[in-house]
């Protein structure tokens, strides 16, 4: 099976946050709980949506990830990829916690930082 | 400009104490995401990619100094110090807390704002021409109808549950600042042979998956009958108006299946039950609003102002600004300021919140404390002294918002797109900041004219790129950034859909394509023409030829 991660935006605040180890939810995507079987990964979603239940997040669901040379999961889909991240647009807006936010999209496509290149 | 009368002030504040309730509810688990969605969405809060999105009206574009001082001080609370002008004369923040938002939006209640109806499925913000009450061809000043359509829209109990969301722009000029045409029901302000006022009425108009160009229903209802006129086409819409559909559910489809004919005769007999009732507007409101919108205190002054005339002609970059941003006024000795949001510093639209403040001073000290919005995501400071113009260029240059290329080709409409929509399938703001970066020589820019790139993220067209001379509409092509171009639209009083050239670029191939499409403008363009007016004379097959020429090798 691909690996997948859960994640959703929090109720009081809106941001992105992924479903970690403890099934606490998390802001940086290198803290989710990165879900190898088919079984774990229904587990997680009915937590998720009990969270969902609980006030906490809004809309969980899951996202198919891949590993990097580094060993980090990364989302597959380039939408994914900025929601996890930020806009590529705003320095200060992404994610401050992911290292080398502004160079997550290079295997995708150019990143462009105000129209520099 | 309009002030809230005591039950516009009760109204807004039952507003805001409503939505905190609402709030409460929903943290607590009363309300759940299903319930609290179309409640939020009422008061003109999104959750989009990254966080929630509260969109604010600035009604018929028009706001003061004290206003945008509000804005800036939300914009450093409750966001991350900025602000972003829609198409729509609306002003969003990217970042708000759900738990903080009406503390925001009682903030704004204390300086006569709002987002009621900024979002849903309901009449949203009324809008209306940028250069309302100086412009010199205009029959009339187009804020009070959009004020008194505003009034009759608002909260309307009938069209507070409507199929789709329905929009309504007002303009009394013969160029079309406002892109009237493409609004679900677009106002020109008229007057007939015997000097009275009324209305030509457009409906059907929108972009969109499906854009199309409005429809004439009535060439001139009377000034009195128009909120009645207004209530008996939305009363048709709401009846028989799709539902079964999200994406067939706005009037222009509407319009489309059931013909203008009969549909003008059902909205004409629905009309006639009602033309005679509570709706007439009434001589005496229309005076009492009209006041609000009386001209400012201006000075009498002579027509050529020698300081100004000598500035130009002393400093060239100053006689720039002055050619690309500033229009003639209808008061002598005055000028109508544009001030570009498209600079190269920022995402177009995107204002900081010291710019905002700054504007702030600049408006009180420049033009009697009123700044607008327009829909190309720039501001306007209506009403400047000619013999002071060259003082606020000078103060506008010192915060980066001097920037001389409204109407150029880096004065682009461009959506929100990935990096901010959960809609989009592509980001925007990049590309026009690629572009931007392409055509950053003034004198190029200059020498290309009139020049209007719309850009879109997808097909909603938040970016009208269906009314751009040049039009980018971005797709997924298994999962990477695709552009389709089209050619030939146009918002304004020559209104078209632009036609797709052929098949879409990657992301790095768009912006040699566009320089390619601007280059063989330039090429075979007549003196005078604009590309729209090349394109128009010439069709779209050379531009097809020049920008795909292996096709033509193909074909040899």
């Amino acid at each position: 099976m691909e690996h997948h991660v859960i994640t959703a935006n929090r109720l009081n605040d809106g941001l992105v946050v992924f479903m970690g180890e403890d099934g606490c939810w998390e802001n940086s995507i290198l803290d989710a709980q990165v879900l190898e079987t088919d079984e774990t990964l229904k587990i997680c979603l009915a937590s998720a949506n009990t969270a969902e239940q609980a006030q906490i997040v809004v809309g969980p669901y899951e996202i198919e990830v891949i590993e990097n040379d580094k060993g980090e999961f990364r989302p597959l889909r380039f939408r994914e990829r900025i929601r996890a991240y930020g806009p590529t647009t705003h320095a200060d807006f992404a994610t401050q916690d992911v290292p080398g936010h502004l160079t997550h999209l290079d295997d995708v496509s150019p990143v462009y930082f105000n129209g520099v290149g | 400009m309009y002030r809230y009368d005591e039950f516009d002030r009760k109204f807004v504040n039952e507003r805001v104490a409503e939505f905190r309730g609402q709030v409460a509810r929903r943290m607590s688990g009363e309300l759940s995401e299903e319930e609290f969605r179309p409640l939020r969405l009422m008061n003109g809060l999104y959750l989009q990619l990254h966080a929630y999105m509260l969109r604010v009206a600035i009604p018929y574009g028009t706001f003061s100094a004290e206003q945008m001082r509000k804005l800036a001080q939300i914009a450093r609370t409750y966001d991350r110090g900025y602000g972003h002008f829609t198409t729509r004369q609306n002003i969003q923040f990217n970042w708000p807390k759900l738990e903080d938002v009406p503390n925001l939006l009682a903030e704004l209640a204390d300086v006569e704002m709002h987002a009621i109806q900024t979002s849903g499925n309901c009449i949203r913000n009324v809008t209306a021409d940028p250069y309302a009450g100086a412009i010199v061809d205009e029959v009339d000043d187009s804020r009070i109808w959009a004020e008194i359509v505003r009034q009759w829209s608002t909260l309307h109990p009938e069209f507070t549950f409507l199929g789709r969301k329905f929009k309504i722009a007002v303009s009394a000029s013969d160029y079309d600042r406002a892109v009237v045409r493409f609004h679900d029901i677009g106002l020109f302000i008229k007057k007939n042979d015997a000097g009275e006022t009324g209305f030509e009425v457009w409906i059907g108009g929108g972009l969109g998956r499906t854009p199309m160009i409005g429809k004439i229903s009535n060439e001139f209802v009377p000034a009195e009958d128009l909120l009645s006129y207004l209530e008996a086409v939305l009363r048709v819409y709401n009846m028989n108006g799709r539902r079964d559909n999200k994406y067939k559910a706005r009037i222009k489809i509407l319009v489309h299946e059931t013909g203008l004919d009969e549909l003008r005769a059902q909205i004409d007999a629905e009309w006639a039950a009602i033309k005679d009732s509570a709706l007439k507007v009434p001589e005496y409101e229309i005076e009492r609003i009209r006041v609000y919108f009386a001209p400012p205190p201006f000075e009498t002054l002579n027509a050529v102002d020698r300081g100004f005339e000598t500035k130009k002609f002393e400093n060239p970059e100053f006689s720039r600004w002055v050619n690309g941003n500033v229009v003639a006024h209808k008061q002598v000795g005055y000028a109508i300021v544009n001030i570009s949001l498209k600079t190269d510093d920022l995402p177009p639209g995107d204002i900081t919140a010291d710019q905002m403040d700054n504007l702030a001073d600049l408006a009180e000290n420049y033009s009697f404390d009123e700044i607008r919005a327009t829909h190309e995501q720039n501001l306007v400071f209506a009403h400047v002294k000619q013999s002071e113009l060259f003082e606020l260029w000078r103060e506008l240059g010192e915060i980066g918002l001097a920037m001389p290329n409204i109407g150029k080709v880096t004065d682009m409409i461009v959506c929100p797109g990935l990096d901010y929509c959960g809609l989009a399938n592509t980001r925007s703001i990049p590309v026009a900041q690629r572009i931007s970066k392409r055509y950053a020589d003034l004198d190029q820019q200059f020498d290309l004219g009139e020049l209007k790139l719309k850009i879109s993220g997808c097909i909603n067209a938040c970016g009208h790129h269906h009314v751009g001379h040049i039009g980018l509409l971005g797709v997924d092509r298994r999962g990477e950034e695709f552009y389709q171009i089209t050619l030939g639209g146009s918002g304004a009083e020559d209104a078209a859909i632009g036609s797709i050239i052929g098949p879409a670029f990657s992301s790095s191939d768009i912006v040699d394509a566009v320089e390619e499409l601007i280059n063989f403008y330039v090429e075979i363009r007549n003196q005078g023409e604009r590309f729209l007016d090349t394109y128009r004379r010439v069709g779209a097959a050379p531009f097809k030829s020049r920008l795909y020429p292996e096709k033509l090798d193909a074909a040899a």
